[in-house]
């Protein structure tokens, strides 16, 4: 009946089977993949005295495996796996597994703190939504501003954090992991963006539960309002459990910056010291934990939504909610305003040197020198206005990738499922982690790494339009005029989907450049002299306590960057989840 | 599930049928194994006497039986002029001679001219629409025309319009028809012979003057009771 290509019924599953498959040997197969040279960094780590002779690299290669190709090295590391053994260290020689468990206890930790948080931003996030609901009031939830302030960068906050709190302020510890105290500043650099997020997403539903029909007929009932608003509360819980899953894997990926700033020994940061020593094995073993945890976490989100959804979960028997508000008039006003700030920082350092060290080392700021200068004496304005070059300019070039991968596996329907899912459970950072290890550090292996997780949302939404799309009376009476499949597809159903895939891909131009400053900060992406914007911030943040502009420049296009991402994004839900012309249930069947 | 059960329809070459019976009594799984779009689990569908599977007999049969849906405007594609579309099954279907003047006598069937051709869906009337769907099944010269509810939705003037044009094709030049409706008072003005189907079972068949005077099934009997009659 149909012809949209790919049956949900078996392609789904089938697609995720695949795609799981795929991760593990791409994981398993690692070693033999690193194009660089292994056997070198084993060398040094292990046997600092011998020469780096071509026969001595030989014999290492040979003690490692890695000659006899990929598929017997991960028919070796699989078997040893699966008997509960992931290897030893290239560098310390020591088994793998008792270091990464005890990282990931750390991390878990972290985590758990921060998701508190997260629920209880989450939750204040949602009170204003709950109150209009109950007093009958429609609600778009919480104001763009507050929620683009909820929803700055991990690695940013972190360092905001450490700057101001801990060593400004004195408040709090600023590194290490022995104290309780240490938990405080990384759970709120770890749970506030997670929060604002899952706070976005909540009030949203929770606004569009209060509009069911159901909500008048209680309270006509004469059921408190309290019991009103927590089953508004659980039936919301239903349609963004899945999200707020994706949400809780992605703080596997925002752990690393966290753990890195503030200096905790949790698994983020054993695998970002892995990759940087190229000790593969730990790595395999950290990236395989990862998966599973985010496997885990999405298992353990599909159980509680069928909880909560109860008989209704096999019945389809659910309430519709009524048509959702749409953005404000002045939606426009947040992103216009950082939009015009950034445009404005970036001009104005486009036309100076942003190389050349022709100033004081730490010169403070003055009117010649705006923002000051950094620690080799070069112009911190200049350089983030070049900086806006190099890292908005990769992130087009990413997302024009990203819109290409996204349409062309978007297409495939039901058969992007797997691919999506598991790419969705993938943070760039971890991406930038595992393509620093086979590759080094490198601005194409940074665009390589974001691009590698960022297809998967157009590749979704690309999917849901394409059922949409086929879904429509014009489209499903082609076969009958002897349209093929192929045809429909590239002749109707593209050309129809395009113009709104390729606006989401632009929307998520600013996203992109902050995920790759975020890789820029850890040492993934671009590498020095470069003026990239994460890397500008990595450099600066040494001398912060001495000269502070040498963060303000690049912290400020930051935050604008992220404000102005999120406007965009909030904006765009309410503006796509507005009333749209459904499709009549005419044509045939 | 089974949708349609025991079913033994026949179209003969230039024959009016129709097929009556209440929602969900099975008539649009009728349409979609005539199509060759679902496949019977039991029993086969055959066009000229060749059982209707493989791509090719698929393909043929596509060609000589074409297909008028529910709310035929909405099956009109909003970003493609009328021409376009008209002649699109002209060229999936590889039919020999001139296409354009196979699509300015389409369109002259249902009363249209040629400045219709470069208009889009948005710049039609309703009942331009409807036409333009009509021309577009019948641009390809078809044996059979299968119109599934294709009157249901629309108002009476339009509902006449389509009625007529229907008829104008199956007395004026032969076309089969296949005529799948709920409302009897239209299958008895375009259709010789009725079946009515209940729960994917014909119930009761025969000349559509006997059903609609002498019904003899409950079915039948709600269908025709269901017709609105001015007061006398």
């Amino acid at each position: 009946m149909n012809p949209a290509p790919g049956r949900p019924g078996v392609a789904a599953p089938i697609s995720r089977a695949l795609a799981f498959l795929a991760v593990v040997v791409l994981i398993g197969a690692l070693p033999w993949l690193s194009g660089n040279s292994p056997e070198y960094t084993v060398l040094r780590a292990r046997y600092a005295d011998r020469p780096a002779t071509p026969e001595v690299l030989a014999q290492v290669r040979a003690e490692l495996g890695l000659d006899r190709g990929p598929l017997a090295v991960f028919a070796d590391w699989a078997s040893g796996v699966l008997a509960g053994d992931f290897g030893t260290s290239w560098i310390s020689d020591r088994p793998v597994l008792p270091g990464v468990l005890e990282a990931l206890g750390v991390s878990l930790t972290l985590m758990g703190a921060a998701l508190a948080v997260a629920l209880f931003v989450a939750a204040l996030a949602c009170v204003p939504t709950v109150r209009a609901g109950l007093a009958g009031r429609p609600s778009r939830g919480p104001g763009a501003a507050a929620a683009a302030l909820t929803a700055l960068p991990e690695f940013l906050l972190a360092a905001g954090l450490l700057i101001v709190v801990a060593v400004w302020w004195g408040w709090l510890p600023p590194y290490g992991w022995s104290a309780p105290g240490h938990v405080v500043l990384p759970a709120l650099a770890l749970g506030l963006p997670a929060g604002g997020l899952i706070g976005r997403l909540l009030s949203t539903a929770v606004a569009g539960a209060f509009t069911e029909h159901w909500v008048h007929t209680w309270a006509v009932a004469g059921h408190s309002r309290a019991r009103i608003a927590l089953a508004a509360l659980h039936r919301a819980l239903t349609g963004v459990i899945g999200q707020i899953a994706l949400v809780m894997v992605g703080l596997t990926g925002g752990a690393v910056p966290v753990e890195e700033v503030f200096a905790i020994p949790g698994l983020g940061r054993t695998l970002l010291g892995a990759a940087a020593s190229q000790d593969l094995p730990v790595l395999q073993a950290g990236v395989l934990v990862l998966l599973v945890l985010a496997a885990a976490v999405g298992a353990l989100a599909a159980l509680i939504r069928r909880r909560l959804l109860g008989p209704a979960a096999r019945t389809g028997d659910l309430p519709v909610p009524g048509p959702p508000v749409g953005p404000g008039r002045s939606w426009w006003v947040v992103p216009a305003v950082s939009g015009a700030l950034l445009l404005a920082l970036i001009v104005a350092g486009l036309f100076r040197d942003p190389y050349s060290s022709t100033h004081a080392r730490l010169q403070p700021p003055s009117t010649a020198l705006p923002l000051g200068a950094d620690a080799s004496g070069r112009d911190v304005l200049a350089r983030v206005g070049h900086g806006a070059l190099d890292t908005l300019g990769l992130a087009l070039v990413v997302v024009a990738a990203c819109l290409v991968i996204g349409l062309l596996i978007g297409l495939t329907g039901a058969w992007s499922t797997g691919p999506v899912e598991v790419t969705n459970a993938a943070p760039p950072i971890i991406a930038g982690i595992l393509v620093v290890a086979m590759a080094g550090p490198s601005a194409a292996g940074a665009a390589l790494a974001v691009t590698l997780v960022s297809w998967a949302p157009l590749a979704a939404h690309t999917a849901a339009l394409v059922a949409e799309i086929s879904a429509r009376p014009y489209v499903r009476v082609l076969p009958l005029l002897g349209v093929g499949r192929g045809r429909i597809l590239a002749g109707t159903v593209l050309p129809t989907l395009l113009p709104e895939v390729i606006r989401h891909a632009i929307l998520r131009l600013p996203g992109t450049a902050l995920a790759i400053a975020g890789l820029g900060f850890l040492g993934l992406g671009q590498q020095p002299p470069a003026p990239e914007w994460g890397l500008l911030l990595s450099e600066g943040i040494n001398y912060v306590e001495r000269a502070p502009w040498t963060v303000l420049g690049p912290a400020v296009a930051l935050v604008l960057a992220s404000v102005l991402a999120v406007s965009l994004s909030s904006a765009d839900i309410a503006r796509r989840s507005g009333p749209v012309p459904t499709p009549t249930p005419a044509g045939i069947g | 599930m089974t949708a349609v059960r025991g079913l033994d329809l026949e179209v003969r070459e230039g024959e009016s049928v129709g097929l009556v019976g209440p929602s969900g009594s099975g008539k649009s799984t009728v349409v979609s194994l005539l199509l060759g779009l679902e496949h019977p689990d039991r029993g086969e569908v055959r066009f000229d006497g060749a059982p209707l599977t493989g791509r090719q007999q698929i393909r043929r049969a596509r060609q000589a039986v074409q297909y008028i849906p529910q709310d035929p405007a909405s099956s009109l594609d909003p970003r493609r002029t009328v021409e376009r579309q008209l002649r699109e099954p002209l060229r999936r279907f590889r039919v020999p001679g001139d296409h354009g003047r196979l699509v300015r006598e389409a369109l002259e069937q249902v009363d249209l001219g040629t400045e219709h051709l470069g208009r889009r869906a948005h710049e039609l009337s309703g009942g331009q629409a409807q036409r333009v769907a009509i021309a577009r099944a019948l641009v390809t010269r078809p044996r059979l025309l299968l119109a599934d509810e294709a009157v249901s939705g629309l108002d009476l003037p339009l509902r006449n319009q389509v009625l007529d044009l229907l008829k104008e094709q199956h007395v004026g030049r032969g076309l089969g028809l296949l005529f799948i409706s709920h409302d009897l008072t239209a299958v008895r003005f375009l259709c010789d012979r009725a079946l009515v189907l209940d729960h994917g079972q014909v119930v009761e068949q025969g000349p559509t003057i006997r059903l609609l005077e002498r019904p003899s099934h409950p079915v039948t009997q709600e269908l025709v009771d269901a017709v609105p009659r001015l007061p006398a």
